[in-house]
């Protein structure tokens, strides 16, 4: 489903340049559950920008079902990034002035699709937020903020879900709870590629990748 | 309507935004109506330091003139109505007049008809520089009224013919103290000179006039509309005239840019700020698909929304602080100081469009980054 090929990204840092991604091969099939770990600054994150349509690569290729990411028109990524592909950030990057409804409906609406508030209440009754549909984000919990965030992305039910250290904020109990939901998207059918630092998603994972210094080990 | 809940979250960047509009408006409304009031203003005090062109008979003897104070020779009155007819552009407030001296109760005195026609060239009407006298009326200077105790009322007898004093002027410091003022057509008859007068009095207004020498640029028109007479110019009260008035332009002229270009960067700091804020919203927009025009327009129509608030209170503030202020400063022209729904228009119009070109930058900055680069932040 996703091909990654002599994967490549340069940045410039002052004068010098910093190797973020070097040489990266990857195959991800569709339904696996995807961990890459490893320290910080290896380019877990970086990789994982790349596979959803966030940054460019220096060289190398990204294909999703063969089609060659960053060849596509400024609008055909724009419409992979908000119909194929989901993020989830650790720091939910929730609208603050908007409810909690209007949040999960965001992403829906770059589609131009109608929003049903039945499919809003049934995804957030899902997630147990159904209660907080006409919250601000600001009146939220943590764990309730990232369970929007996840809503947000269920809303179109995307093929992929790229999900960058999802739990780094959450105490235990509410990082299990996040985990068990990617892993219910995984379970039926979807694809998860999850960057952390941690093993508390090890049990769901189908397969683990390790970085260090821009290649995976 | 997303950019209206943004707004009403962060209310006080949003307010600060109308503020900087606002005071750009306001003070837009109170320079460019005090400009106008303090144009009219200065027109008419320098327009009241009196007439600063005299149109006399070519072959006036320049010498008999200043001893006397007019020319001897004289021209038809109706000269007048053909540099009007020619609409000679430098010349304002036409006033044909007829100056006689003749010895009254022993001692010399000047008789000056006027005519009470001051005619403009142009449709513009023009407010009257001179008075109208009736026939059988006559001013008396200072010098002869106080000399004879002449008085409002009086009856009084020149050349043979009965006249009643409908004033006294106060002291002028000049000539005009030993002077008779009668209507025009009323002195032509006293003295057998019908149709005839010896000069036209003239306003130059300078504002046409380009280049070193404006009394050349008159003497070169007067010359083909009227070749049998020449222009004199009083030179202090036209170059006072010209400079005051140029120094008003030039004042307002640099003040207004810099006022504007301080709002300017008022509201972009504001926008600049309200995009700091918003970065990670960026980010997120951008990373679910929005396009960078819709991202921008979320900010550009809060910017054109604080551009027509702001246009709003800024024409209400800078009409009041202008009728408020305004007439204790400019006493004269105080009736012209009035509401110019013409700059709500285009208050209404511009004020949005600058709102947004000063938000801009900051915007397009922050929109512009990848959002792979706002997000990786935390």
């Amino acid at each position: 489903m996703i091909e990654i090929k002599g994967l490549q990204k340069l940045f410039n840092s002052g004068k010098q340049r910093v190797t973020a991604l070097d040489d990266i091969d990857l195959k991800i099939e569709k339904g696996e559950f995807l961990l890459i770990k490893g320290p910080s600054g290896c380019g877990k994150s970086t990789l994982l920008f790349c596979m959803g349509g966030l940054l460019k690569p220096t060289a190398g290729a990204v294909r999703i079902a063969g089609e060659e990411l960053y060849s596509l028109s400024d609008r055909e990524l724009r419409k992979y990034r908000s119909e194929k592909a989901g993020f989830v950030f650790q720091s939910y990057y929730l609208l603050p002035y908007l409810t909690v409804a209007e949040n999960i409906a965001l992403q829906k609406k770059t589609l131009g699709a109608e929003i049903s508030s039945e499919v809003v209440i049934e995804i957030a009754q899902g997630l147990h937020i159904d209660h907080r549909l006409n919250h601000k984000p600001g009146e939220l919990s943590i764990g309730e903020r990232q369970r929007v965030s996840l809503a947000r992305v269920l809303m179109v039910n995307p093929d992929i879900m790229l999900a960058d250290e999802p739990t780094g904020n959450l105490d235990p109990e509410n990082a299990a709870e996040v985990l068990r939901y990617l892993h219910e998207y995984q379970q039926k059918g979807g694809t998860v590629v999850m960057v952390t630092h941690g093993a508390e998603a090890d049990a769901f994972a189908t397969r683990q990748i390790t970085m260090k210094d821009g290649k995976i080990v | 309507m997303q950019f209206l809940k943004e707004i009403k979250y962060r209310k006080v960047n949003f307010l600060l935004s109308v503020i900087g509009v606002m005071a750009a408006v306001a003070l837009m409304v109170v320079f460019i109506t005090m400009t106008r009031a303090s144009q009219n203003e200065t027109r008419r005090l320098t327009r009241d330091m009196g007439f600063n062109l005299r149109i006399v008979p070519e072959e006036t003897d320049m010498n008999q003139f200043w001893i006397a104070g007019y020319s001897e020779r004289t021209m038809p009155q109706k000269y007048v109505q053909k540099l009007v007819d020619a609409k000679a552009i430098y010349y304002a407030h036409l006033t044909a007049t007829l100056h006689k001296r003749i010895v009254w109760n022993d001692i010399e005195v000047m008789l000056t008809g006027i005519s009470p026609d001051e005619l403009e060239v142009g449709q513009k009407k023009k407010s009257k520089m001179i008075f109208a006298i009736a026939p059988e009326k006559v001013y008396v200077g200072y010098e002869i009224a106080n000399k004879f105790k002449i008085k409002t009322g009086d009856k009084i007898d020149i050349l043979g013919q009965s006249f009643e004093v409908e004033r006294t002027l106060t002291e002028a410091g000049s000539d005009d103290d030993i002077r008779f003022y009668f209507d025009l057509k009323k002195l032509q008859s006293l003295v057998g000179m019908e149709g005839r007068i010896n000069e036209i009095m003239a306003l130059n207004c300078m504002c046409s006039t380009k280049g070193d020498d404006p009394l050349a640029a008159l003497r070169e028109q007067m010359e083909q509309i009227l070749p049998d007479t020449k222009v004199i110019m009083n030179k202090s009260i036209a170059v006072s005239r010209e400079r005051q008035r140029k120094m008003v332009d030039s004042y307002f002229e640099l003040i207004l840019p810099v006022v504007l270009l301080i709002c300017a960067l008022w509201i972009a700091g504001m926008a600049m700020l309200n995009a700091m804020q918003r970065r990670h919203e960026v980010g997120i927009l951008r990373a679910i698909g929005y396009s960078t025009f819709k991202v921008a327009l979320l900010f550009f129509q809060r910017a054109a929304l604080a551009g027509v608030i702001g246009a709003c209170l800024g024409f209400v503030i800078g009409n009041w602080f202008s009728l408020s202020y305004g007439p204790d400063i400019f006493k004269v022209t105080v009736k012209s100081i009035k509401a110019d729904y013409i700059l709500l228009g285009w208050s209404l119009l511009l004020a949005p469009l600058f709102a947004i070109i000063a938000s801009f930058i900051p915007v397009m900055n922050t929109i512009s980054q990848q959002p792979a680069q706002i997000l990786k932040e935390d």
